[in-house]
């Protein structure tokens, strides 16, 4: 009955079946995504927003940044001796950002205040429940959900050229008192003689953005940004009343989204038409928990994922950007129940800018990019006595995992994304 | 990692909802299987016969068991209709023995090298689906501790006390022994009767 109460209350949500994000950071231009997101050090657009905040004091004059961004997603997995499963959907997303440098005296004009929102293709907020835990999956692309986030920043350029940035990420969650109530009569459907009653109120979740970014001469700058992780909840309590039974049965889901993550970068102006950036980022997997709020088992571990990026101004108008990062797989070898499929991945990406204010005098900009992401082959064999054991009253131990004996996975994963990015005003000049 | 939380009115969530629901489910059956035996012993090479039975799925979703034989409640005349049923397994290697992957109950047996997934999918006479998943799952004998301090630590067996080892023997200085048998039917699952002691003991595959 539980199952079915589950059942209803996620059919609600998902208007169509669960898809994961589009794989892009909020406000991720698709600058950024060309240059593998090592963009802590690098100032120059609407990214900075979540990357690093500092980054937007950096930015003269009004920008406006449309996103968007489509991903293909393949996962074959197979039990060790039998034949595979493939599973593949397309997915995508798209955004603002807005970065405003305040007007008024110099003081003033220091301040910038910048914004984006990121919107999935399909639903407000997806918490997708398997119905059972061990259900092969990918943490880091399927599981992820699909949810919408708005991140406001604050960026202050200082004198000595060091740029100092605050931002919060606000996404909704179902959290507090969600009720749903059945009053149940023999009908001839399930929704008829059921009525589902969601109220109350939504709660947001915030979570913090804190960088600075230091450029000592023209031809070299460091940065570093603190970004909390996002965690979205479903919570609540189901009142169900069938004929004289009255059960209440709490739900309480948590999808972790993004984990806390601390990022170091240096970009470095090799030629007036080359330019690098690196950045290496601490990622705080070791506090995942399962959808259930629990610790994995075996646990996940820390990262440190290292990123790269360059840009080729071909001339006033074009620039060519390749990016590369290498991240490490959070994910334990899963000898236990759950089956988390995910491997070490090499991310390619390659882009192409277009400024037509050189051309046209209209200060418009167009950028696109393309990323691959090459995740190792994955396989591993269970071990029948880390296995808990399906039905302890009987006697012998019990193995109904979905994983039992083994598995192999390969996952691919591309996207590609353009943004549109708009100049408005005079630039905002302030001494450094 | 804790984000911290804050609240907003109602009227958001009115506006979320409002964008996120997608209506009611449309008419559904269930989809129910029952297996019998529920689990089978790890290699068990075919020797037993398991049935899967679906005829407890109904042509409704309800709240309220519908059972099979239940015509009383026939607004449309769906009840008349047959359910279909198709079902699909994978995981241990097995054998049809019984019925078809479209009939309402099949017998199988397997080869117990690992569980055996069943996927039972009904179609309503209105073309609503519905999906079951359940596992049969394969029981590994426990190998018996060395030494036990009751029943519990010896699964199909019994923990016998040595009263030689009086108080200093401690807690835990008995030993498992099986159940007395004279054939493996006296046995647990997966136990069987060791004829020459006369007692059940594990199945070794």
């Amino acid at each position: 009955m539980r199952a079915l109460c589950v059942a209803i209350v996620l059919s609600c949500l998902l208007p169509s079946h669960a898809s994961a994000d589009s794989g892009a950071a909020d406000g991720e231009s698709a600058r950024a995504a060309a240059l593998g997101d090592a963009v802590v050090a690098r100032a120059g657009d609407t990214s900075a927003i979540s990357f690093n905040p500092a980054g937007i004091a950096n930015i003269d004059r009004t920008t406006i940044t449309l996103l968007g961004h489509a991903a293909y997603y393949h996962l074959d997995y197979a039990r060790t001796g039998e034949r595979g499963t493939s599973t593949e959907r397309g997915i995508g997303g798209y955004g603002i950002s807005l970065v405003v440098p305040l007007p008024g005296p110099e003081w003033l004009r220091r301040v910038h205040i910048g914004a984006a929102i990121h919107v999935p293709s399909s639903g407000i907020i997806t918490i997708d429940a398997p119905t059972r835990d061990d259900l092969p999956n990918a943490p880091l692309y399927e599981a992820r959900l699909e949810r919408t986030a708005t991140t406001f920043a604050l960026g202050i350029a200082l004198p000595g050229n060091i740029d100092l940035g605050i931002g919060l990420t606000v996404t909704p969650s179902l959290l507090g008192p969600t009720y749903v109530s059945y009053d149940a009569r023999r009908g001839a459907t399930v929704d008829e003689g059921v009525s589902v009653r969601l109220d109350r109120d939504v709660r947001f979740g915030g979570s913090l953005l804190v960088g600075a970014r230091w450029a000592p001469v023209p031809q070299f700058s460091v940065g570093a940004a603190y970004r909390q992780g996002v965690a979205l909840r479903a919570a609540g309590a189901v009142d169900l009343r069938a004929g004289s039974i009255h059960a209440d049965d709490p739900l309480d889901f948590i999808d972790v989204f993004s984990v806390d993550e601390v990022a170091i970068g240096l970009a470095f102006q090799l030629a007036p038409e080359l330019s690098i950036s690196t950045d290496m980022t601490w990622a705080n997997w070791s506090s995942f928990r399962t959808l259930r709020n629990q610790v994995p088992a075996p646990g996940f571990h820390d990262t440190v994922s290292l990123r790269m990026g360059a840009e080729y101004v071909v001339d006033r108008w074009a620039a060519l950007r390749l990016g590369y990062a290498f991240e490490p797989t959070p994910v334990p070898t899963q000898v236990a129940l759950s089956s988390y499929l995910d491997a070490d991945r090499h991310v390619l990406s390659g882009g192409f800018g277009l400024d037509l204010e050189p051309l046209t005098h209209t200060p418009l900009h167009f950028d696109l990019y393309v990323r691959a992401h090459a995740v190792g082959s994955m396989a591993f064999t269970k071990d029948a006595s880390q296995i808990p054991d399906a039905h302890p009253a009987i006697p012998g131990q019990q193995i109904d995992a979905l994983g039992y004996p083994g598995m192999t996975a390969n996952i691919l994963y591309f996207q590609a994304g353009l943004s549109m990015t708009l100049a408005l005003g005079d630039h905002s000049t302030v001494s450094r | 990692m804790q984000p911290f939380m804050f609240r907003r009115g109602s009227m958001a969530f009115v506006s979320l909802y409002a964008l996120a629901c997608g209506g009611p489910p449309a008419d559904t059956p269930s989809a129910v299987i029952l297996l019998t035996p529920d689990t089978i012993c790890q290699g068990d090479a075919h020797r037993t016969s398991v049935t899967i039975d679906g005829t407890m799925s109904s042509r409704h979703l309800s709240l309220v068991p519908l059972p099979p034989e239940d015509t009383s409640f026939d607004p449309d005349g769906a009840m008349a209709a047959p359910i279909e049923y198709a079902w699909s397994l994978d995981g241990d290697e097995h054998t049809i023995t019984g019925g078809s992957l479209t009939s309402s109950t099949i017998t199988v047996t397997a080869a117990g090298d690992r569980p055996l997934h069943i996927s039972l999918t009904t179609r309503n006479r209105v073309g609503g689906t519905a999906t079951s998943l359940r596992t049969l799952p394969i029981t590994v004998p426990t190998t018996w501790p060395r030494h036990c301090s009751s029943d519990a630590a010896c699964p199909g067996g019994a923990c016998r006390v040595d009263d030689a080892g009086g108080a200093d023997a401690g807690p835990s200085s008995g030993t498992c022994v099986g159940a007395h048998c004279s054939a493996d039917r006296n046995c647990a699952p997966c136990f069987v009767c060791d004829t020459t002691q006369m007692t059940c003991v594990p199945r070794t595959p």
